[in-house]
């Protein structure tokens, strides 16, 4: 998946190379501004240094006469004083009088600064330096020069230029090596991402972007990617109930529709009506399940509409138990609710049809003789509201309550009934259009079938905390 | 009566029309929006039923435009979009019911009639409701029949309530579902025969002549007897 140079590729890379080069530009007109200021704050010191020391030395001309002078001269040219200096006195004709020059240089011939160069010997070597100097005419004709050679600025450039070669040397590794392992990371980041995503495409649809932890921008996309996924996920899963329901269960009643037509067509016409009032009742049945794989294929691809609202479960709850009482009654069962005001925004039709299904369910499989269903609706904590359905009758085992969960289609098998179970796949789309959970437990005996909602309001002041 | 049909699936207009002429009604039947908005904008219908989604304007427009040229004929749209936010976008149009297809000719029929009738007698006024010898106090919410008063629970009292504003007129189940209980959807279980089975024993029950009748394959009627 790999491939070669996939690195300089990707844009972390080119960016930290840029970056590198624009860092490096930068620290390079730094040192050069750093290298020309400092030396000319050399060339000025030297030059104020020769100045003053060609003051001092004709002070002692004055005082002392050429006697003095040579003495301070042999003095300073002794083999220990510092080995950067240049002294020269001449007499009048341009002979040497003292000093560690051996002639009078031909560029110094006027009074001023002047530069020339010497060869100097240093034990068995000889080197070329360059003097800057300054001659200087003394009373009666005597000239002096006092001059400094450039090995002190030699040192200084190329200290300088080998300090500024490694620092240029460490900032490219340094950008280079920084920008490589972010690329790595980033890349290796990406990677994943859309390694996940071939994954998907090729059909596992259980495959997730990792997300880090971090809380970065990466985790940010990976977590609103998987966001994605997962509404995709719950769309084909719902496509998938809708597909496998209408082979199953509207097929079912269309072939008895079809078969007592057809039936009726070739036996004497005294059944016909008959068999149309029969086919007819198939058909509604059919339409019927069609309408509720309808509800639940839009309750799971919706999307807050026009029709949503601030309701409060509870009324809806006791509505809808007011609806079925009649009808728990006839059963013998016990038909309580127990309902706390829960505000939350949301369709009140589809959550009103959710607990008829819910109900629907629970009067279903609760025993005729003592049975009992309780809905209660309480407001929850962190913003969420539940309504719980609870019902004394066979229940689910433990093992199957999580495929139950998972597909509801085999809910009703689960509890060795009859119907396509479609009633509690509504219910989970509406709990899931609105943000919530549907989910089953124990009741010792029964089952409590409970959704858990979020409210969908702004917390309010009294009831936080 | 005069009934617009609006629909631009031949056979359905066909079923439609069949039907409603067999029950004694006129109907003219349009295909198209345009078409049958013209017929509309011309008038004399007591009802117009009308498809949503229609060549050249569509059933919504079609209402919208009926209204602004202030004509008030009860329209029932007839619609395959059953979700709860088409269903408001429909009466928000200026639709006064929807009915989902398919749909049973009884209900169309019933639901054509409420609409019919219900600009002849306006709902609100009276404060007194009275069938034969059973009366509807709407003031005190209690109900009496031949003189002794019948105890209802609050729902039963809705119930007969919707029931004594539509005498001798069909009442389906899903109609009471959407008027009582303002439920826009069927549940799985006929809970409505029993809450009618109800009400029928407690106003019924012990007297000679019955008021609430059953009306096979279509739903319930409240009647005064001959």
């Amino acid at each position: 998946m790999k491939r070669p140079g996939a690195i300089w590729r990707t844009t972390a890379v080119r960016l930290a190379a840029v970056y590198t080069a624009l860092f490096c530009l930068g620290l390079g007109l730094g040192l050069g501004a750093l290298y020309f200021g400092t030396i000319g704050v050399i060339e000025r010191q030297r030059a104020a240094t020769l100045e003053a020391e060609v003051r001092a030395l004709s002070e002692r001309f004055r005082e002392g006469g050429t006697a003095r002078l040579v003495r301070a001269i042999d003095a300073r040219t002794a083999p220990d004083a510092r080995g950067d200096a240049v002294y020269l006195l001449v007499t009048p004709q341009g002979r040497r009088i003292s000093g560690n020059l051996t002639a009078w240089p031909v560029e110094a011939a006027t009074e001023g600064p002047i530069s020339f160069g010497v060869s100097k010997r240093d034990g068995e070597q000889i080197t070329q330096r360059e003097v800057r100097a300054l001659a200087f005419n003394l009373p009666r004709g005597y000239r002096l020069l006092v001059g400094r050679d450039n090995e002190e600025l030699e040192e200084f450039r190329n200290r300088f230029l080998s300090v500024s070669l490694w620092i240029a040397l460490g900032a490219v590794i340094l950008g280079l090596v920084s920008g490589l392992l972010l690329g790595r990371r980033v890349l290796g980041r990406v990677a994943r991402a859309a390694e996940a995503g071939e994954g998907i495409s090729a059909g596992q649809f259980e495959r997730r972007v990792p997300v880090s932890g971090r809380d970065d921008e990466f985790d940010r996309l990976a977590v609103s990617v998987n966001g994605m996924l997962d509404r995709i996920e719950g769309l084909m899963q719902g496509m998938r109930i809708a597909t496998d329901s209408i082979s199953h269960d509207v097929r079912r009643p269309l072939t008895r529709a079809r078969a007592e037509l057809e039936l009726a067509l070739r036996r004497d016409p005294g059944d016909a009506q008959a068999a149309m009032l029969r086919s007819l009742s198939e058909i509604d049945r059919a339409t019927g399940l069609l309408g509720h794989l309808l509800d639940i294929a839009r309750a799971e691809a919706g999307v807050q509409g026009d029709s949503w609202s601030t309701l409060d479960l509870a009324s809806i709850a006791d509505d809808a138990v007011e609806l079925y009482q009649p009808i728990a009654e006839e059963r013998g069962v016990t038909l309580v609710a127990e309902t706390r005001s829960a505000r939350m925004r949301g369709e009140a039709q589809l959550l009103a049809q959710a607990l008829t299904n819910l109900l629907d369910n629970a009067l279903k499989y609760a025993p005729a003789a003592d049975g009992r269903v309780a809905v209660d609706v309480r407001p929850g904590v962190d913003g969420q509201v539940s309504v719980s359905v609870r019902d004394n009758g066979p229940g689910i085992p433990e093992k199957q309550r999580d495929a139950v969960t998972e597909r509801f289609v085999r809910l009703d098998a689960a509890r060795g009934g009859e119907g396509s179970g479609l009633g509690l796949s509504l219910v989970r789309a509406v709990a899931r259009l609105h943000g919530g959970t549907l989910a089953f437990g124990d009741n010792m005996p029964g089952v409590v079938a409970r959704m858990t909602l979020p409210t969908g309001l702004p917390a309010t002041g009294s009831h936080a905390k | 009566m005069r009934v617009l049909i609006i629909e631009d699936d031949t056979q359905t207009a066909r079923f439609l029309s069949d039907g409603l002429r067999e029950c004694g009604h006129t109907c003219d039947v349009f295909n198209t929006g345009t078409e049958g908005l013209a017929a509309g904008l011309a008038g004399g219908y007591d009802v117009i039923v009308i498809d949503r989604m229609l060549p050249q304007i569509d059933g919504l427009s079609v209402i919208r435009t009926l209204r602004a040229e202030g004509h008030v004929t009860p329209v029932l749209v007839l619609s395959g979009l059953a979700q709860v936010d088409d269903r408001v976008a429909g009466l928000r149009a200026g639709g006064d019911d929807y009915l989902t297809k398919p749909f049973a000719f009884s209900e169309l029929l019933a639901r054509i009639d409420a609409l019919a009738r219900r600009g002849t007698a306006p709902e609100g006024e009276a404060t007194k409701l009275t069938i034969a010898d059973l009366e509807l106090d709407l003031l005190a919410r209690t109900a009496r029949r031949g003189g002794t008063e019948v105890p209802l629970l609050p729902r039963e009292y809705r119930i007969l309530e919707y029931f004594m504003r539509r005498p001798g007129r069909v009442v389906t189940r899903t109609m009471l579902l959407e008027g009582v209980w303002d439920y826009n959807f069927d549940p799985q279980t006929n809970v409505i025969d029993v809450h009618v089975s109800r009400l029928r024993q407690k106003i019924d029950k012990g007297f000679d002549v019955p008021l609430l009748h059953t009306v096979r394959g279509a739903g319930y009627m409240l009647k005064a007897p001959g």
